[in-house]
C-alpha cells in the first residue's frame, strides 16, 4: 500500500510540477527571465499527496460493499464498524444532497467573503458560462452519443439572440432571454434534421460545417449583424428592473439608489456572479432529471446501440432532434448570458476553439456525468486562469494537464455512474415475479 | 388456427444475392413456429424484412393483430414495435453501458408516456409512472432468472445471462409476436434446457407467439408447434417437426443422415 502511495504521488507531482514548481522572475535591469524553483512547495505537495493517498488507502481497505441492488451492506471486516458508518454517511445517494446544498451554500457566500476580489468573481462568472455549455453539450455528446463540433454556433445564435433584439427592438435582458434559447433550439432542431443519417466523424464534420456557417454570415452580414464589429453596449441584466449602473436610465432606478447605499462596481459582479451561479446549478438540476427519466433513458439506449434502440419502439428520429434541440437550448441561454456579461459581441468569439474547449469539457469530466462535466468546466476555465503567471506557457501547461488526464483516467474525471434503483422491501409486486406474469397484469 | 403474421412471396436482394426469394408461410396465434437452415439460408434477413430493418425488395407482409391488421412492408423498426412484434438479435445488441434493470426500462418506453416536461417538473403522475416502470421491469427480470442482476452493467453479465437479458428487453415491449434469433447459440447443454423451459413458459403463461431462429436441432423439434426450413433464400419445407424432420430436401440440404 506505501509503495502504490509513493508511485501517486510521484505523479502527481511530476504533473503539477510544470504548474507550480517554479516561477519566471523578471530581474531589475537584465533581459530575459530567470526561473526560480520552489522546492518548498513541490515538497509540501509530495508530502500531502503521499499522506492523503495513504488515508484513502487505508479507507478502501475497510469500505463497505455494494450488494448487486445498490443497497449499502455493512462489511464484515472486524474492527471497522466506525469507519464503514463513516463512510456510509458520506455514500449514500441520500446524504448527497445535503453535501450538494452545503457546497451551494457556501458558493453563494463566497462573494461576501473578504480578500475575495472582483476579478476572481468575473473568472468565476465565466466558468459557470462554461458549466452551463457543458452540460448542454453533455445531453448531446454525453447522453445521446452525437459528436457535434459545432456547438459553438448556437452559443453564437443565442449571443446574437440578445444582441440583435436589443439592437433592434429594445428588449432588454429578461425578456430576450428564453427567446435565445428558443431561437438556438429551433436552430438545434432545423440544422438537426440533414444530419439525421450520420453517425460519428461524418456527424462530427458536418456539425463543425454548421458552426462555422454561423459565424461566417454573422461576419459578412454587415447590413443586420454589423459584421466583424460586432454589436457594443448590449445592457446586463437588471433585478427585478432595478439597474446597476451609477446612473439610472429614463425611468430607471438603480440598485444602490433604491436600498440607499453607496454605489459600488462590486454589487454589479456580485449580482452576475450569482445569477451565473444560479443558472448553473439549474442547468445541472434539469440535466440530471433529463437523465433518468424515459426520455434520458432512450437517449442513452441510443448511444449504446441505434438499432437495437429502434427495436424497442423508440422513434430514434425524435430522440436525435429532442437531444440535438435541448442541447442546443441550453447553448442559446449561455450565450445570453455571455452577451449580457460581456456587454460586446462580435464573431471573433464564437470560432471553433470554442467548441474544442466544450468538447474537452464533456470529455475531460466524463461523458454523461454531471458533477464531472461540471467540475471539468469549472477546471478548464479557472486553471489557464491560475497559470497567467507563465504568460505564454500556460496553454501549453494546460495541455499537458489535458493529455496526462487523458493518458492516467481515460473515462473522465468523474465516470458516469449508473443509478441503481432500490429495491422496496414492502413493495410485494417486487417479491413475487415468480408466478405473476407482467404482461397478463397489464393487459387487464 | 388463427393467423398473426402472413408472408406472401417476400423476397429481399442484396445487389445480384436472392437472401431471401418468394417466400410465403403463416404464423399462427399461440404457436411456436421454428425457423431453421444452414448458414445463409436467408433466417436473419427474413427477420429484418418483418421487423422493419429492412423493406423486402416484393412480396407482403401482412400483421392480423389483435387491435389492427396492417402491412409491415413499409413501416419503421419502431412502428413495427409498437405494434407488438418483438425481437432478439443473432449477435447479442444490448446497451451494454446500461445496468441489466435499465435495458429492461428501456423495453417499457412505449408503454409510457412522459415528455420532456414531465422529465424536468416529475409530477406525481411521471413519479408513479416511473415507479411502474421499475417494477415491470424487475418482475420481467425475475421472470427470465436475471432478478438478483438488476443492479450490473450488461456488458459485465455472462454470455448466457445476456441472451436472457436480450429476451427479457424485448418482453418488456410487451409483444404478441415475439422473434428470436439464435437465442441458445453459445449456451451449454444446461442453459439450453432453462432456455427451452423459459420459452415453453412464454408460450403458455403469457399465451405469446413467438419465430424461432436456431441451429440447435434438440432444443428446435422439442418445442416448435411448426417448422419452416429456408436454404439459399427458397422455402424448402414446412410442417410439424416430426414431418419435417423426414423430409428427404430437409435432410440433404440441412440436417444430415443422422436425423432419420
Ligand atoms: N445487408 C446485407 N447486404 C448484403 N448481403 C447481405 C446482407 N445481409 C445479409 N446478406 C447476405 O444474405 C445471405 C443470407 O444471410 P442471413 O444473415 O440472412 O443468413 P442466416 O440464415 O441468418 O445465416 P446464419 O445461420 O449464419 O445466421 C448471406 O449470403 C448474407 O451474406
Ligand atoms: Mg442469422
Amino acid at each position: 500500500m506505501f509503495l502504490l502511495a509513493l508511485r501517486d504521488a510521484c505523479w502527481l507531482t511530476l504533473l503539477a510540477f510544470p504548474l507550480i514548481g517554479f516561477d519566471l522572475v523578471q530581474k531589475y535591469g537584465e533581459t530575459g527571465k530567470e526561473i526560480i524553483f520552489e522546492w518548498q512547495a513541490i515538497g509540501t505537495i509530495f508530502i500531502g499527496i503521499l499522506l492523503i493517498r495513504l488515508a484513502a488507502g487505508f479507507f478502501k481497505r475497510y469500505r463497505i460493499y455494494r450488494c448487486p441492488e445498490g443497497r449499502l451492506q455493512e462489511a464484515k471486516l472486524g474492527i471497522s464498524n466506525i469507519v464503514s458508518k463513516v463512510y456510509r454517511l458520506f455514500d449514500h445517494r441520500l446524504h448527497q444532497r445535503p453535501a450538494l446544498v452545503t457546497l451551494f451554500a457556501l458558493a453563494v457566500a463566497l462573494p461576501f467573503l473578504p480578500r475575495v476580489s472582483n476579478a476572481a468573481l468575473d473568472v468565476l462568472t465565466l466558468a459557470f458560462i462554461y458549466v452551463v455549455l457543458g452540460l448542454g453539450l453533455n445531453i448531446v455528446v454525453g447522453l445521446a452519443g452525437l459528436l457535434d463540433l459545432g456547438y459553438v454556433g448556437f452559443y453564437a445564435v443565442g449571443a446574437y439572440g440578445y444582441g440583435l433584439l436589443y439592437q433592434y427592438w429594445g428588449w432588454s435582458f429578461w425578456q430576450a432571454l428564453p427567446a435565445c434559447g428558443m431561437i438556438a433550439a429551433l436552430f438545434g432542431v432545423v440544422l438537426g434534421f440533414p444530419v439525421l443519417r450520420l453517425r460519428g466523424d461524418y456527424l462530427a464534420i458536418v456539425t463543425l460545417g454548421f458552426g462555422e456557417i454561423i459565424r461566417i454570415i454573422l461576419n459578412n452580414w454587415d447590413s443586420f449583424t454589423n459584421g466583424p464589429n460586432g454589436i457594443s453596449s448590449i445592457p446586463r441584466p437588471t433585478l427585478m428592473g432595478l439597474e446597476f449602473s451609477r446612473q439610472a436610465k429614463e425611468g430607471a432606478t438603480t440598485f444602490h439608489d433604491f436600498l440607499n447605499i453607496e454605489y459600488s462596481s462590486n454589487h454589479k459582479q456580485i449580482f452576475m456572479y450569482l445569477l451565473l451561479l444560479s443558472m448553473a446549478v439549474f442547468t445541472m438540476f434539469v440535466v440530471e432529471r433529463l437523465q433518468h427519466s424515459r426520455l434520458g433513458r432512450a437517449w442513452i439506449a441510443m448511444r449504446e446501440d441505434e438499432t437495437a434502440c429502434a427495436a424497442m419502439g423508440i422513434n430514434t428520429t425524435l430522440a436525435k432532434l429532442s437531444a440535438f434541440g435541448l442541447g442546443a437550448c441550453w447553448a442559446g441561454f449561455a450565450g445570453g448570458f455571455f452577451a449580457a456579461r460581456q456587454g460586446f459581441i462580435n464573431p471573433e468569439s464564437f470560432t471553433f476553439i470554442e467548441s474544442a474547449t466544450i468538447l474537452a469539457i464533456v470529455v475531460l469530466g466524463g461523458m454523461g456525468s454531471t458533477v464531472g462535466v461540471t467540475i471539468a468546466a469549472l477546471a478548464v476555465v479557472i486553471i489557464p486562469e491560475l497559470a497567467r503567471g507563465f504568460s505564454q506557457y500556460r496553454m501549453i501547461i494546460f495541455a499537458v494537464a489535458l493529455v496526462a488526464l487523458m493518458l492516467f483516467k481515460p473515462e473522465g474525471l468523474l465516470p458516469a455512474k449508473r443509478r441503481m434503483y432500490e429495491l422496496h422491501p414492502d413493495d410485494p409486486n417486487d417479491l413475487n415475479h415468480e408466478n405473476q406474469s407482467v404482461l397478463e397484469v397489464t393487459r387487464q | 388456427m388463427t393467423p398473426l403474421v402472413v408472408l406472401d412471396r417476400v423476397s429481399k436482394h442484396f445487389g445480384g444475392l436472392k437472401a431471401v426469394e418468394r417466400i410465403s408461410f403463416t404464423i399462427n396465434q399461440g404457436l411456436i413456429t421454428g425457423l431453421i437452415g444452414p448458414n445463409g439460408a436467408g433466417k436473419t434477413t427474413l427477420f429484418n424484412c418483418i421487423t422493419g430493418m429492412y423493406q423486402p425488395t416484393s412480396g407482403s407482409i401482412t400483421w392480423c393483430g389483435a387491435e389492427k391488421s396492417c402491412l409491415l412492408n413499409r413501416l419503421k423498426p419502431h412502428q413495427v414495435t409498437r405494434l407488438g412484434l418483438a425481437r432478439t438479435f443473432q449477435n447479442i445488441r444490448l446497451f451494454a453501458n446500461m445496468t441489466a434493470l435499465e435495458n429492461v426500462m428501456v423495453g417499457r418506453h412505449i408503454q409510457s408516456r412522459a415528455g420532456i416536461l414531465g422529465a424536468i417538473f416529475k409530477p406525481a403522475r411521471v413519479r408513479s409512472e416511473e415507479q411502474e416502470i421499475i417494477s415491470q421491469a424487475r418482475r420481467i427480470l425475475g421472470l427470465v432468472g436475471l432478478a438478483d442482476r438488476a443492479g450490473g452493467l450488461a456488458k459485465n453479465l455472462a454470455y448466457g445471462e445476456q441472451r436472457r437479458l436480450e429476451i427479457a428487453r424485448a418482453l418488456a415491449t410487451e409483444p404478441q409476436l415475439l422473434l428470436l434469433d439464435e437465442p441458445a447459440a453459445g449456451l451449454n447443454p444446461s442453459e439450453t434446457e432453462d432456455l427451452d423451459a423459459l420459452i415453453k413458459k412464454l408460450q403458455q403463461e403469457l399465451r405469446l407467439t413467438i419465430l424461432l431462429i436456431e441451429h440447435d436441432m434438440k432444443l428446435v423439434m422439442n418445442i416448435s408447434d411448426e417448422i419452416v426450413v429456408l436454404d439459399h433464400g427458397e422455402l424448402i419445407a414446412q410442417g410439424p417437426p416430426a414431418v419435417v424432420a423426414r423430409d428427404r430436401h430437409v435432410i440433404a440440404a440441412y440436417l444430415g443422415e443422422e436425423f432419420c
